[in-house]
């Protein structure tokens, strides 16, 4: 811009110090922010090149044992084991948290409402070591009890339960939160060309709060998949490539904590193959949370 | 005045309150409760079959309200209740063994901030349809429905495209074609117009002049001028009461009551 | 095509205005009748058709004022509401023109006018035909069909004179006929009325037109 010799004084640039500072310092946070997404990324990378280079990427991803002692780093065993958990995870987090969340959004009264809010809350505010003990204690008897004997003490079915069972209140709240986005004024056109509550709820509701819905799914699924104490509790600990739920296998995260617990020598490539599943499980998580943004971002304007 | 005939609507005022003979739907002393507050208060008047009637009065009066009552959707405001009785050619719209649902298959509404569905502009006025069990050709409905509405040669190209890409104006035509679908007996709009530029505004004017020759039309406004240009009966309304109701003409050339000629010339307060 | 019943009701008040102009026609030419055959049998019946004129003059102006009070008219819309206003007025005083016209003839029952009365008929045939002119201008909105229409108004005022110059040499001559000769003079000088009136008309036309005042016939 031009600097001009007469401004008048009422229309001239003012200083305002605090606001500066303020800017600062906001400034400041979100670089902090960054900053150590990026240090922690490097890190990774870092200790997992080193890694790659003792082990390439073919046996990485093509091979299905992973026993470090002998230097077989196949990651199968550990992706199946997290992939096992996360789906039974889902698919009781989905129907239960998806119905929740339209009853919530659609049919409870708001005094009902006050009531089961709470109760998701508590859910929620539950350390998941409690559900590691609960899947150890009650789920895998109980899967026991329906299943019999083919039902190990320690299985990915009775962890991936409860990894669902953790995630009812986060998806409920989230969808609730998309179906309740959907303005009123939609809900009306459906009511008004004659539509039941029901044609209204899943035909015109669920479809336009679709972007939330999928990006809850979506969020559900990265949580299932970082999920660390209740499979390394409830799901077993060894590797182990096996597509029955009701046997033991150790999961990504579940594999790290347990090794990690352990005392690895820092530069041993025991310690270094833990960076690179933890490599591997970021980018999977990352490509999960841009699909989510991507996702809503495409249906987003479609409320206006 | 007609002293001979039983006045079907009963009024203390009747000078104030054109009677309408044979009216399609009629009000009689209908209030509008929102918990204790009386929105719309014991309005009586009937409305004219195949006729624009609108209903006009500064904001807050009541106008949505008494406009929403017609079809029900007051139901889904969950401390409004009616009192009096409100009567679609013989039945009570009250009645509490009447299906609101299947009432709004002869009552359409449109609304004031054009609402499409988020579905194609095809989807938008199927749906409907279909959920009320329609069995005919569906793209002869959608496309009969569009031409009506005077939007079929703008979209007719882009049926299966969101109806989002639409300008707002066509958007409300949509929403029109979407109400008009349904062969409704009566057509509610809820200040249609208050969102679109004056070029749009005439369209959808012009269209209503065309579609109260198959339907009665009742809209709400709070620009009196398109009450004028386009009604034939026009309600004036302040703080929930009925002040005046007559053919817009004499409304608008000569109101008998003063606070609707205030109102009328601008010079209300 | 938008604003739809701004233009119906137009073309009704249109329509409307072309029955009382044609109203206004017949009566002229009855008047004309009954001078020629010094008649006023037909006199009864002129006036009746001159209320009917009368009540036209203010259904239309109410559907005027009515249409402007619900349509916001602009422009040429705006114009032509306004200018209908004078036309109605200027119409209805030709109506009555038309009735004072056919006034004359009972005077010449009374006691017939020994001079040939032809300028004074010619005098009406021209006020016909530019209220005719001026009709049509206004309903095909065609400019020069009003000018053409207002410069028939000299035609009018060159008669009007030498039927004065007339009357006045016979009243010389013969005082005795003064009376009938004085109503002559005014007869001739409603028929010259007659004329400006349609003149105001074809200018209001010409405002509707074009926006501007012109002064048709100075
Ligand atoms: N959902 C609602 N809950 C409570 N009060 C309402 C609600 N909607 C409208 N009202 C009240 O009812 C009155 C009339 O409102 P409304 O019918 O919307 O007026 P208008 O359409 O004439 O502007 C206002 O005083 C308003 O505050
Ligand atoms: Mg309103």
């Amino acid at each position: 811009m031009k600097q001009t010799n007469a401004v008048d004084p009422k229309l001239c640039k003012r200083i305002h110090p605090v606001n500066r500072t303020i800017e600062t310092i906001l400034a400041a946070t979100g670089i902090i922010t960054i900053g150590v997404t990026i240090a922690i990324v490097f890190i990774l990378g870092e200790e997992s090149i080193i890694f790659f280079k003792h082990v390439s990427l073919r046996q990485f991803f093509t091979t299905f044992e992973w026993q470090p002692h002998i230097e077989k780093f196949g990651i199968w065993p550990l992706l199946n084991a997290t992939i096992t958990t996360s789906l039974f995870g889902m698919l009781v987090a989905l129907p239960i948290g998806f119905f929740t969340a339209v009853f919530l959004a659609e049919y409870a009264s708001n005094t009902i409402k006050r009531k089961i809010k709470p109760v998701l809350e508590i859910l929620a505010g539950i350390p998941t070591v409690v559900f590691g003990y609960f899947a150890l204690n009650f789920i895998t008897p109980f899967l026991q009890l329906v299943f019999g004997k083919a039902v190990s003490v320690y299985n990915t079915a009775s962890a991936g339960i409860a990894i669902g069972i953790l995630l009812v209140p986060l998806v409920a709240s989230l969808i609730e939160e998309a179906l309740s986005a959907v303005p009123r004024h939609l809900r009306e056109a459906a009511y008004a060309v004659g539509a039941t509550k029901l044609e209204v709820t899943l035909g015109i509701v669920v479809p336009s709060a679709l972007s939330g819905i999928i990006a809850t799914i979506l969020l559900a699924l990265s949580r299932a998949f970082g999920e660390t104490m209740i499979v390394a509790i409830a799901a077993g600990a060894g590797p182990a490539f096996t597509l029955n739920p009701f046997k033991s296998a150790e999961t990504m995260t579940g594999h790290m904590a347990r090794i990690a617990g352990g005392d690895l020598p820092y530069d041993s490539i025991d310690y270094q193959s833990l960076f690179a599943i933890a490599l591997f499980l970021f980018f999977i998580t990352f490509f999960l949370n841009l699909l989510g943004r991507s996702i809503s971002k495409r249906y987003m304007e479609h409320y206006e | 005045m007609n002293e001979t005939t039983a006045p079907s609507v009963v009024n203390q005022n009747t000078s104030l309150i054109l009677e309408i003979p044979d009216p399609v739907l009629r009000f009689k002393n209908t209030s509008i409760w929102y918990g204790a507050n009386e929105a719309v208060k014991s309005v009586s008047m009937g409305i004219k079959n195949h006729a624009i009637t609108a209903i006009i009065g500064p904001s807050g009066c009541g106008k949505s309200t008494l406009l929403r009552s017609i079809n029900r959707m007051n139901d889904l405001i969950p401390d409004c209740h009616v009192t009096g009785n409100i009567y679609y050619h013989d039945n009570d719209i009250y009645d509490k063994n009447l299906d609101p649902v299947l009432l709004r298959r002869h009552i359409g509404m449109v609304f004031q901030k054009p609402n499409p569905f988020a579905k194609s502009i095809y989807q938008n006025i199927a749906w409907g349809a279909k959920i009320n069990g329609y069995k005919g050709n569906l793209d002869q409905l959608v496309e009969e429905s569009l031409r009506q509405a005077a939007l079929w040669d703008e979209v007719k190209d882009k049926l299966h495209k969101s109806a989002f890409a639409l300008s707002g104006g066509q958007q409300q035509r949509l929403c029109i074609a979407r109400a008009i679908a349904l062969k409704p007996d009566i057509l509610l709009l809820d200040e249609p117009t208050s969102a679109l530029d004056p070029i749009s505004t005439a369209k959808i004017e012009s269209l209503l002049e065309e579609l109260k020759k198959f339907f009665t039309i009742i809209i709400v406004t709070h620009n009196m001028q398109q009450a004028g240009r386009i009604s034939d009966y026009t309600a004036f309304m302040l703080t929930g009461d009925l002040v005046e109701y007559n053919e817009t003409k004499k409304i608008f050339f000569n109101p008998t009551d003063e606070r609707t000629e205030s109102y009328i010339s601008g010079r209300f307060g | 095509m938008t604003r739809q019943h701004l233009a119906q009701e137009l073309d009704s008040i249109r329509s409307q205005v072309l029955s009382m102009s044609l109203l206004i026609v017949e009566n002229l030419r009855k008047a004309r009748e009954c001078v020629i055959n010094s008649d006023p049998s037909l006199i009864s019946e002129i006036k009746r058709t001159d209320l009917e004129i009368d009540a036209l003059q203010l259904s239309i102006e109410d559907s005027v004022t009515m249409l402007i009070a619900t349509q916001q008219p602009a422009a040429r819309d705006l114009r032509e509401m306004v200018a209908l206003i004078k036309i109605l007025d200027n119409l209805e005083r030709i109506g009555d023109y038309a009735v004072h016209f056919a006034k004359a003839s009972k005077i010449l029952a009374e006691d017939p006018f020994p001079r040939p009365l032809d300028r004074l008929i010619r005098m009406s045939q021209t006020c016909e035909t530019m209220l005719d002119e001026a009709i049509k201008a206004y309903l095909n909105q065609n400019e020069s069909l009003a000018v053409a229409s207002a410069e028939k108004d000299d035609v009018i005022d060159r008669d009007h004179k030498a039927f004065l110059n007339e009357i006045l040499s016979l009243m010389v001559d013969n005082p005795a006929r003064a009376g009938q000769a004085f109503k002559l003079i005014q007869t001739s000088t409603y028929l010259e009325r007659l004329g400006d009136h349609v003149t105001n008309i074809t200018e209001a036309i010409v405002f509707i037109i074009t926006g501007e005042h012109k002064e048709l016939n100075a």
